[in-house]
């Protein structure tokens, strides 16, 4: 067992099918909205200055409400009432399968309840197994980091299901992005991403599709392990780490079982997509 | 108004397209973007832009031994490394070295245009000067 999306602990409790859940999802995707989308409908955005935001979105630190702000000049009071209307609009996937006919009210509920106190069981034994690592500062810093670019640079909802030791290994299907950290420590950071959220990701970076085997990909994800790990270093400076990141690197992914080293994993899901951080603290 | 030329280092091709991209329909105009150390020395020399943005962490050679080589050609040179690293050694090493000032990834475009456009009026960093 572990953490996983309501959808998800629906479908593995055979409550419903995974047609039920594509069709829910499917009826998130249509009526929920992003800030800038609402402020198009409504007349207070264009359409290039939403896909402006939402590229800085992706690639910040900002909220959707500050760049609307910032980079779209809406007001506050403006930015407010659309929150409000973004809110009160907003489907989550239990109403949606309910609204769909897959699950009754009552189902619903008491799902609801059982997966919510599942959850609660959940995050208690992660929350434990973090404070019983080697290094747990070193690793919730990298872990927090990876799981809040991710979730910025994809734009699905992401979850941490499980992090334990492993044997660092790259999965088949995924691709592995890393980079050494010297100083006070020394250790390696790896984000590693299954097909379909690579070409996500490389989007979500770019702007633009891009050959997953090109240079300009390979540089995205290069990117992306570059931000997670300057900024473990900067979060960790507080902590009396004086850490250094090194120029990031793509191992060679011909042969993914070729590397064997002891890591701390972290698994998660970006939507439906796999990614996990493995966090090398005995490099080479 | 003339625009102010820039010039961009950073060996990831990703991070030179955002900020040419950034700087699209500004005051700053990107005259060059290179993705290697050594190189954007050279360059830098045929060139002179008014502002240099440089990536701290390269292969090869690094953004620390670039910035040098930049400041020995000319000392008066606008530097701004930018790196995901925001610590207080890396940002004390780099101003100390003569760098105007440190911007640290990630950034939003309107944060990135107001620091360029307040570059000529910001102090160097206190913890320097004390």
């Amino acid at each position: 067992m572990s953490s996983m999306f309501f959808g998800h602990y629906l479908l593995e409790h055979g409550a419903i099918n995974r047609e039920a859940l594509l069709d829910a999802i499917e009826k998130q995707r249509s009526t929920n909205r992003s800030l800038p989308d609402i402020a198009v409908r409504e007349g207070l955005l264009d359409q290039a200055k939403a896909d402006q935001i939402h590229a800085m979105f992706r690639i910040s630190n900002s909220s959707h409400e500050d760049l609307c702000v910032s980079e779209g000049r809406l007001s506050r009071t403006d930015v407010e009432r659309l929150s409000r209307m973004q809110s009160a609009q907003w489907l989550r996937i239990g109403a949606a399968l309910v609204k769909g006919g897959h699950l009754s009210d009552a189902a619903l509920t008491t799902h609801l309840e059982a997966f919510n106190a599942t959850e609660a069981v959940e995050q208690r034994t992660l929350e434990s197994e973090f404070n019983h690592l080697e290094e747990s500062t070193i690793v919730r810093a990298c872990t927090e980091l990876t799981l809040h670019h991710v979730a910025r640079i994809s734009g699905a909802p992401v979850k941490l299901q499980r992090i334990d030791p492993s044997d660092g290994t790259l999965k088949q299907g995924f691709r592995r992005f890393a980079q050494n950290i010297v100083g006070d420590r020394e250790f390696c950071v790896a984000v590693d991403l299954e097909d379909p959220l690579f070409s996500i990701a490389t989007r979500g970076m770019l702007g633009v599709e891009v050959d997953p085997a090109g240079d300009a990909a390979g540089d995205a994800g290069c990117e992306l392990i570059n931000l997670i790990g300057g900024n473990a270093c900067t979060r960790l400076e507080p902590e009396g780490y004086t850490l250094r990141p090194q120029p990031p690197f793509s191992p060679d992914i011909s042969d993914p079982g070729r590397e064997k080293r002891p890591s701390i994993r972290g698994a998660a899901l970006a939507g439906d997509d796999h990614f996990e951080i493995n966090i090398f603290l005995n490099p080479p | 108004m003339t625009p102010q030329t820039v010039m961009t280092i950073d060996d990831s091709a990703a991070i030179l397209t955002i900020i040419a991209a950034y700087l699209e329909d500004s005051e700053f105009k990107v005259v060059a973007s290179e993705r290697d150390g050594r190189r954007a020395v050279e360059r830098f020399q045929e060139i002179r832009p008014d502002i240099v943005l440089l990536d701290l962490i390269m292969p090869g050679q690094s953004g620390m031994e670039t910035l040098s080589q930049i400041l020995a050609l000319d000392p008066d040179t606008c530097v701004v490394m930018v790196s995901s690293l925001g610590t207080e050694d890396a940002v004390h090493q780099c101003l100390s070295t003569g760098a105007r000032s440190f911007l640290q990834k990630p950034f939003s475009r309107d944060a990135f245009i107001d620091f360029l456009r307040n570059l000529e009026n910001q102090p160097r960093d206190p913890r320097i000067e004390s």
